[in-house]
C-alpha cells in the first residue's frame, strides 16, 4: 500500500473530523463509562467464593477468543447482515487505510478518532455482555453474574488501552512494558495489507491466535505472551493476500472484490 | 450510526434503566439506581451527538 496511499486517506480522513473532536475527550467517554459500569458490578459483589472467582480467568478467555472472532470474521470479513457491514467498512475500509504497518502511529489526539472505537460501541459490547451476565447470574449465583460483566467491561477497556499503546510514538514506556510492547509488534505485522486478513488477530494478548495457528509467531504460549518486539520466531512463508481495495466517497470498496471473501 | 440504529439501542438503554430501576426483582440494589439512570442517559446522550467520521 505504502506510505504515500496512507498519507493521502490521512488527510482526507482528517477533513471529515468535525472541529470541535477532541481525542482526550473522546477516551474519557469510553473509560468514563467502563468505569461507571465497573463501579455498580463491584458494589454488588460480595463474599465471593474461590470458585465464584473462577469466573475471572474463564470469561477471560472466552473474551480473548470473542476479540479474536470478531475481528476475523466482522472486521476483516463482510457480513451477510447488512447491520454488521458497517464493522467492516469502518475497521478495513478506513482503519487499516490509515494505519499500515510502515506508518503505524497517530499524530496528535485528533487521530484517535480512527484508532479509540467510538463511545457508543462500549456501550452496545456491554448491552451485548448483559442476557450473559444475566443468565450465568440466575443459574449460578450473582456473584457470578456481576462478575462476568465486570471482566466484559474490563477487557474492553483493556483493549482500549492495549490498542492505543500499538499506535503511539516509540517511548519508554511501550518498548519495555511486558505485553504491551508484545502486542505492539504482533498488532504491527497485522496491520500489514497483505496479511492483516490472516494473522494476528488478537489485539491484546494473543492467547487465541496462539490456540488456532493464526499468528506470525512459531512459539509457545508463555513466549508469545512475552515474545515483546523480538521478530526471531516469526515464521516464514505466511500466507499473503491481494491488496486491499481503496474506499470511494461512500465507504464502499472500489477496484477489486474484496479480498477477505475469498475473492 | 444510521438514525435507525441509533433510535434502536436508545429504546434498548431506556427498556434495560427503566427495567432495572423499577422492577421489584432487580438485581441492583436500590441506592444504585440512581447511577444505572446517569449511565443509562449518559450513554444515550453519546449515541446521538458523537461525531460521524471516515468513509
Amino acid at each position: 500500500m505504502g506510505r504515500e496511499r496512507s498519507a493521502k486517506f490521512r488527510e482526507a480522513y482528517r477533513a471529515r473530523i468535525v472541529g470541535w473532536y477532541n481525542g482526550y475527550f473522546h477516551a474519557f467517554l469510553v473509560f468514563a463509562t467502563g468505569l461507571s459500569v465497573l463501579y455498580v458490578c463491584a458494589r454488588h459483589i460480595a463474599n465471593v467464593t474461590w470458585l465464584e472467582w473462577l469466573t475471572v480467568p474463564f470469561v477471560f478467555l472466552l473474551t480473548n477468543w470473542f476479540e479474536w472472532d470478531l475481528h476475523k470474521n466482522f472486521m476483516h470479513k463482510q457480513s451477510s447482515i447488512k447491520a454488521l457491514q458497517i464493522i467492516h467498512r469502518y475497521h478495513m475500509l478506513n482503519h487499516h487505510q490509515y494505519f499500515t504497518d510502515e506508518d503505524m502511529y497517530f499524530h496528535d489526539h485528533r487521530d484517535w478518532r480512527i484508532t479509540i472505537f467510538p463511545p457508543y460501541v462500549i456501550t452496545i459490547l456491554i448491552l451485548l455482555a448483559i442476557p450473559f451476565a444475566a443468565l450465568v447470574g440466575w443459574v449460578f449465583t450473582p456473584n457470578v453474574g456481576w462478575l462476568f460483566l465486570s471482566v466484559v467491561t474490563s477487557v474492553i477497556m483493556i483493549y482500549e488501552f492495549i490498542h492505543l499503546c500499538c499506535h503511539c510514538e516509540e517511548n519508554w514506556f511501550v518498548r519495555y512494558c511486558p505485553l504491551i510492547n508484545t502486542a505492539r509488534r504482533h498488532h504491527t505485522a497485522h496491520h500489514n495489507p497483505r496479511m492483516m486478513t490472516n494473522v494476528n488477530m488478537n489485539v491484546t494478548f494473543p492467547i487465541t491466535d496462539w490456540l488456532f495457528g493464526t499468528s506470525d509467531l512459531n512459539r509457545g504460549l508463555l513466549g508469545h505472551l512475552f515474545n515483546g518486539y523480538d521478530s526471531r520466531h516469526v515464521k516464514t512463508g505466511l500466507p499473503v493476500t491481494a491488496m486491499p481495495p481503496e474506499p470511494d466517497a461512500h465507504g464502499q470498496a472500489e477496484h477489486a472484490a474484496d479480498p477477505a471473501s475469498g475473492g | 450510526m444510521s438514525w435507525a440504529m441509533k433510535v434502536f439501542f436508545t429504546a434498548i438503554i431506556a427498556l434495560l434503566a427503566a427495567g432495572l430501576s423499577l422492577w421489584s426483582g432487580s438485581p441492583v440494589h436500590a441506592d444504585q439506581v440512581w447511577l444505572v439512570i446517569v449511565i443509562a442517559a449518559g450513554m444515550i446522550a453519546v449515541i446521538w451527538t458523537f461525531p460521524r467520521a471516515g468513509f
